[in-house]
């Protein structure tokens, strides 16, 4: 090779952009944490034996997680790391190696694709080409994702390395480029994952498109078909040790990854109506300029102009077709990087969220922002030599040395590391480069010597599962656990991780109950509480994220803590710098990982309140399955009694309204589909016209058309009877023999009228359903509350919406009145009873069997609201009385003799003396000029009267009655409540009501009090400050308190299983293979795993091979590979999210004494795979070589 | 082009040539007006005008290099708005023009 000044210009270049990391961090600092945690850069040897290397989650409950294509990388790292000793050296040749090959790659690249034979003028040529190089790693969208950047990262040097190496390959057929190419797969497998898909996806099918397409059209070669089918068979078998694996998962019903790609609720939910959600942020004219989306601009922003005007500049006088190709695949990646190209444009790429797995896009403009910066790139490179061609010597210089000027001065807080520095969100101006507190890697190595059995939960609790530790330096970490990543000990660090106990946890912790939540952590096998007494991770460094959630509940300072944790049942094991605390949990209340258990527990319906079936437990006896979970044996059943009354389906502040339907709109009004999909919403309504689900039907189609109201409706006209409310009304309520479907698809389909009387249609039509059905009264007056439960739903989605267009608009003004005109007539049409006391009833189901003695229990809790004197149960003519009332049961039992609970009945709860807390109501008046009365000043404005309540109990309900009547001007109903939990006690409403009536009408609202509720202030006044409610009149006010307590029935075997606790040890050989000896086996027994439900666990016959605790390679990992599952029919989903195995020794040979291997099968695919990739991987290696040994010859 | 063998339609042929100017103004001044005075966005008007850009193209066998000129307009247009204005609807449809225009003069391109 002829080495000219340029190629000495490159390789200084190349240098200065190698070595500009490594002044980024004083010694010792990283720039560790974020989603990846990037602690594979601190110490990739632990993160590959407690992360990368097995297929179970080191923290939380130890869901299934995959992330074995970091091994081939992070064994790179290690091999660095052992050279280089240093992190921070480490981190920063990484980075160096990103930039400078980044621009090496794209430097080549652009020379190879402008055609040498033209190269008349050699400056122009080097110039465009190390400027386009310079670009691409200074450029705006370059230098702004370097932060705690995740490991797909390194797709900023390998997609244009990449692309070089089969840009060489295309132009010269030679297949040793292929076989680089290949290799630098495998060695940055994270790239080719899953977890890399939409960068994947963005980048590789494009630009081989493009290659394709320039080896035939530009370069006039056929393409080698054989190349490439072997290429793709090669690249399949060395990335099969994480893509095996993967597929499984894919294809495994329930799993996450199959439930995101395949499932509507991931395809459109979380995919497409998150890409209509942020699709509007994203401009045209940003990309354009290769500037980044939804950031600040300045004033060097402006200045980016000049690129796109150098290409078009290029596009005019070019007679190359290379850049013309790469002009069209810049438009493509264009088009998906912004979206917002045409309406058709939008549908188009809309249309795209139907293909499986798709949804990855959804984040479009970053994922495709690598593939838009490299194609600007190539672009910007060929469109720059055209342009240097055309003009004279002296510019020529003058453009380019404005071009670097630019690209400096821009990148210059990248140069300077200020962008990778940055402040942690949220944090008290805290940086990401920290530096390890060698007080805290003793705090590591103390707990690697824990052992293996037991969790850790890390205090202070985050929300999201995150970490604070804090740096020697100022600096912190804030990311996954680094307890689990390099110590390998499963451990909760965020209330997230909780799962289903996370609101029981911050219940029992708001309660104070300390017993309970000594239990619950003995429960959730947590032996070990590790406290970071730091407080500069909590209230001083950290005052909002990641603690927003937490701290509502949990102490809020690290002095409160202290506190807390001293009223746990914990023994403090160790104390390090008087900052790092580590406590055992006592042994009263631990549970083991594995735990064998002789009752089965079962509920007959889904657990929605776990508190339940842990207050009936003990430690060591919670074998409880559910709903469809039926167990072998049951010896005790529980029946959650169903309080499915109307008190809760007519809440004015539903939250959330899980019972109703949240429909999904695709189709927009103006697309050619739309028409069509009217028809078939009718043809669906006549197929369901007399099943019983007509009018689920209906309410759903009514929130499917409030929802594309809801996403449309500000583009939408106001079509026909132009702003005539009276007229819009009118025909909107007609009976139906006036309207028709033809009336509507006659209308044009996108106006609100079209839209609404569809809408309207739905509740008409079910209204008269009901009324003509023959079923019973109670069924009658079950579903029109059903009905109103979806006009009270939905009637404040319309008003946000229309308020939405803004406040002097006419068509939201008009359109606000016929609504509230709409939902008038709506109620008044349903005629809805009163509601009353005496509606408030339980359900008791028949038993399944008569052998089960059946009894009543109620939670004590709500036995403390449940005063006797004003309440009481009763079945038929029956009035039932506690049992007993010990202090010590959580459960109250209710006498129950002489009433047959084993067949259908209904509970009621009459109420003797209603609760009102109204009695004494003594409303104030209050002016804009009241300053005596403390919570006017939350008020939304100060007018009418005003009434507060400290009695206000939190998670009850309440109805508000009264009558009234007001002669001309309307009035406003607000209902505010007081937060107890926050530290300013904020105020927030709960519903406002705007009423008018001119003859005595009366009102009636059910009210659920918020869970951290305090007090609760009513303002009756005008509906705006300027119009107070002089001539209202208001009569027999209340407020009533509606008690719903829990209530179970318990359902105990006559004939109780003989008891058999046989002794279980295990040995953890890692995270997905544990060794169980059961001892002293004498019966049949549940064998209890506290980890994660998998269907994967499976149990096999273990041998006879010695075995040790530890997280290291497993010698022995064939050894299950031919045996057959054990008690495979009898492995089940108990306690919420454990697995459980009904082991009956009988099927072993009625063996005292046997021993299993537990396994997470998931991983010997990981072991084929690995198997199958090393080979190939060995095999192109010794090829490659070869091949430039005899190149060389 | 077949449809230019039929009496009229050559014969609007032969007005539509001798108006070139007329034309191709009528164009750019329908694309300004697009993006200056009508808001709010129509693909039928979009792509109207496009494909009579199209036509045009065909019918004066239009240079790629004058297509690109007008990109350059879009652009200047569209940076001028970008400063006053940001991101408004008026840059994006600037904006969108120029992808437009720039797609169609690379077709043109490829096809010289």
């Amino acid at each position: 090779m002829k080495i000219t000044k340029y190629t000495v210009l490159v390789g200084i270049i190349s240098f200065i952009l190698f070595v500009i990391p490594f002044f980024w961090f004083k010694p010792g600092e990283m720039d560790l944490g974020g989603d990846s945690s990037r602690l594979y850069f601190y110490d990739p040897i632990a993160y590959l034996k407690n992360y990368a290397f097995y297929g179970v989650s080191p923290s939380g409950f130890g869901q299934e997680n995959i992330g074995y294509f970091m091994v081939p990388f992070l064994l790179l790292l290690s091999f660095f790391k052992f050279l280089i000793g240093s992190p921070t050296t480490l981190i920063a040749l990484f980075n160096g190696i990103n930039v400078s090959i980044a621009f090496l790659a794209c430097y080549a690249i652009v020379k190879e694709l402008i055609d040498t034979k033209e190269k008349k003028l050699i400056n122009a040529f080097e110039f465009s080409a190390i400027i386009a190089g310079l670009f691409y790693v200074f450029s705006q969208l370059a230098i702004n994702s370097w932060d705690k950047a995740l490991y797909t990262h390194n797709q900023f040097f390998l997609n244009p390395l990449m692309f070089l190496l089969l840009l060489r390959y295309f132009k010269n057929s030679k297949f040793f480029y292929l076989l680089i190419f290949l290799i630098l797969t495998f060695i940055f497998s994270p790239n080719f994952s899953f977890a890399a898909a939409p960068s994947f996806f963005a980048f590789y099918p494009v630009s081989i498109a493009f290659l394709i397409l320039y080896r035939i059209y530009i370069l006039g070669k056929k393409i080698i078909w054989k190349d490439a089918l072997i290429a793709v068979c090669l690249f399949l078998l060395l990335q099969a040790f994480h893509i095996i694996p993967q597929l499984v998962s894919l294809f495994s019903p329930g799993s996450v990854l199959n439930t995101t790609v395949f499932s509507d609720a991931g395809k459109f939910d979380r995919g497409l109506s998150y890409f209509i959600s942020i699709a509007p942020n994203i401009k045209v004219s940003l990309s354009i300029m290769n500037l980044q989306q939804m950031t600040q601009l300045h004033f060097i922003d402006y200045l980016f102009i000049i690129f796109p005007l150098i290409i078009t500049f290029g596009f005019m006088y070019n007679k190359n077709k290379t850049l013309t190709l790469a002009g069209v695949f810049f438009l493509i990646v264009l088009f998906f990087a912004t979206a917002n190209i045409t309406n058709i444009g939008f549908e188009i790429y809309k249309k795209l969220f139907d293909i499986p797995g798709f949804s990855m896009f959804r984040n479009f403009f970053g994922q495709w922002g690598y593939a838009l910066l490299f194609f600007s790139t190539i672009l910007f490179g060929q469109a720059l030599y055209v342009v240097l061609m055309k003009i004279k010597e002296r510019y020529r210089y003058l453009l380019c040395a404005i071009l670097l000027l630019l690209l400096f001065v821009n990148a210059f807080p990248f140069i300077n590391g200020f962008l990778v520095n940055k402040v942690i969100w949220q944090s008290n101006n805290i940086h990401v480069f920290m530096k390890m507190d060698p007080q805290y890697e003793k705090l590591l190595r103390y707990v690697r010597t824990l052992p293996a059995d037991g969790k850790i939960l890390i205090f202070p609790l985050t929300d999201p599962g995150y970490q604070i530790v804090s740096g020697a330096n100022g600096g912190a970490y804030q990311g996954p656990s680094t307890i689990s990543y390099l110590t390998g000990k499963q451990d909760f660090s965020g209330i997230q991780e909780l799962g289903m106990f996370q609101n029981i946890f911050l219940d029992l912790v708001k309660k104070k109950d300390y017993e309970k939540i000594n239990q619950l952590l003995g429960q959730l096998n947590i032996k070990y509480v590790f406290y970071n007494a730091d407080p500069l991770v909590y209230e001083k460094g950290f005052p909002s994220f990641p603690y927003i959630d937490a701290r509502k509940s949990l102490p809020k300072t690290q002095k409160e803590y202290r506190e807390f944790i001293s009223k746990l049942s914990l023994r403090q094991l160790t104390e390090i710098d008087k900052k790092y605390f580590v406590y055992e949990v006592g042994d009263t209340y631990y549970t083991q990982l594995f735990f064998p258990d002789n009752k089965a527990q079962y509920y007959a319906n889904e657990i929605s309140n776990w508190s339940v079936p842990l207050s009936f437990n003990q430690p060591g006896d919670q074998t409880v399955f559910e709903a469809s979970q039926v167990p072998p044996v049951a010896d005790t059943s529980f029946v959650e009694l169903s309080k499915n009354n109307i008190f809760r389906n007519v809440l004015k502040n539903p939250d959330p309204p899980v019972y109703l339907h949240n429909a999904f709109a695709k189709t927009e009004p103006y697309s050619l589909l739309y028409k069509p999909s009217v028809i078939k919403e009718y043809i669906t309504l006549q197929r369901h016209k007399d099943s019983f689900n007509y009018i689920d039907q209906r309410m759903f189609l009514s929130a499917k058309l409030l929802y594309a109201l809801e996403l449309w409706g500000q583009d939408m006209p106001l079509g026909y009877e132009k702003y005539n409310i009276n007229e819009i009304s009118r025909t909107l309520l007609a009976t139906d023999d006036q309207r028709t479907l033809e009336w509507e698809l006659s209308h044009a389909n996108n106006s609100w009228e079209s839209f609404l009387s569809r809408y309207v249609r739905n509740f008409t039509e079910s209204i008269d359903y009901i009324e003509n059905s023959s079923e019973d009264k109670k069924w009658k007056e079950q579903q029109k509350f059903l009905i109103y439960a979806y006009i009270l739903n939905h009637k404040p989605r319309f008003i946000n919406t229309i308020e939405g267009f803004g406040q002097s608009n006419e068509k939201g003004i008009v359109l606000e009145k016929v609504i509230n005109k709409i939902f008038e007539t709506l109620i008044a049409r349903l005629d809805l009873p009163s509601l009353k006391e005496s509606q408030n009833e339980y359900s008791i189901p028949a038993s399944n069997t008569t052998t089960q003695a059946r009894s009543l229990y109620m939670n004590r809790n709500d036995y403390k609201q449940f005063s006797p004197e004003n309440f009481t149960l009763t079945i038929g003519e029956k009035e039932l009385f506690p049992d007993s009332v010990q202090d010590e049961e959580s459960w109250i039992k209710y006498d129950t003799s002489g009433i047959d609970l084993s067949k259908e009945a209904a509970l009621e709860i009459i109420t003797k003396k209603p609760k009102d807390l109204m009695e004494k109501a003594d409303f104030i008046s209050i002016s804009p000029f009241t300053n005596n009365v403390k919570e006017a000043t939350s008020l939304e404005w100060r007018n009418g009267l005003f009434w507060k309540t400290k009695e206000w109990q939190p998670s009850s309900y309440y109805v508000l009655s009264f009558e009234y009547i007001n002669n001309s001007t309307p009035f406003s109903l607000r209902f505010y409540e007081e937060d107890a939990v926050s530290n300013t006690k904020d105020t927030k409403i709960l519903f406002i009501d705007h009423l008018n009536s001119k003859v005595w009408t009366k009102y009636q609202a059910v009210i659920r009090s918020d869970k951290d509720a305090d007090a609760a202030f009513v303002q009756i006044g005008g509906d705006t400050v300027e119009s107070p409610a002089s001539a209202l009149k208001i009569k027999n006010i209340s407020l009533v308190y509606i008690p719903q307590p829990n209530i179970v029935l318990k359902e105990d075997n006559t004939a109780p299983s003989d008891i058999h606790t046989p002794t279980i040890s295990f040995i953890k050989i890692n995270s997905t293979k544990y060794k169980i000896t059961v001892t002293n086996s004498h019966g049949p027994f549940y064998l209890v795993f506290n980890q994660l439900f998998n269907s994967r666990w499976k149990l096999f016959a273990a041998s006879n091979s010695l075995r040790e605790n530890g997280n290291g390679f497993d010698k022995h990992f064939l050894e299950t590979f031919n045996e057959k599952p054990l008690f495979e029919s009898s492995h089940h989903f108990v306690n919420g999210n454990e697995n459980a195995w009904y082991i009956d020794p009988k099927e072993l040979g009625n063996k005292t004494s046997y021993s299993f291997i537990l396994e997470m099968t998931t991983q010997r695919y990981f072991y084929i795979g690995l198997i199958i990739s090393v080979t190939v991987f060995i095999g192109l290696l010794f090829y490659s070589i070869y091949r430039l040994f005899r190149h060389e010859k | 082009m077949k449809i230019f063998k039929n009496k009229y339609s050559s014969h609007a042929l032969t007005i539509a040539k001798q108006n070139k100017t007329a034309v191709l103004l009528f164009i750019v001044l329908c694309v300004i007006g697009d993006i200056f005075f009508i808001s709010g966005s129509s693909d039928i008007r979009t792509f109207g005008f496009l494909g009579l850009t199209i036509v045009s193209i065909l019918i004066y066998k239009l240079a790629s290099k004058l297509l690109f000129q007008f990109c350059l307009i879009l652009l200047i247009i569209m940076f001028w708005e970008f400063i006053f204005t940001g991101t408004s609807e008026v840059t994006e449809k600037a904006a969108v023009w120029f992808f437009l225009f720039f797609a169609t003069g690379i077709i043109r391109q490829w096809k010289e």
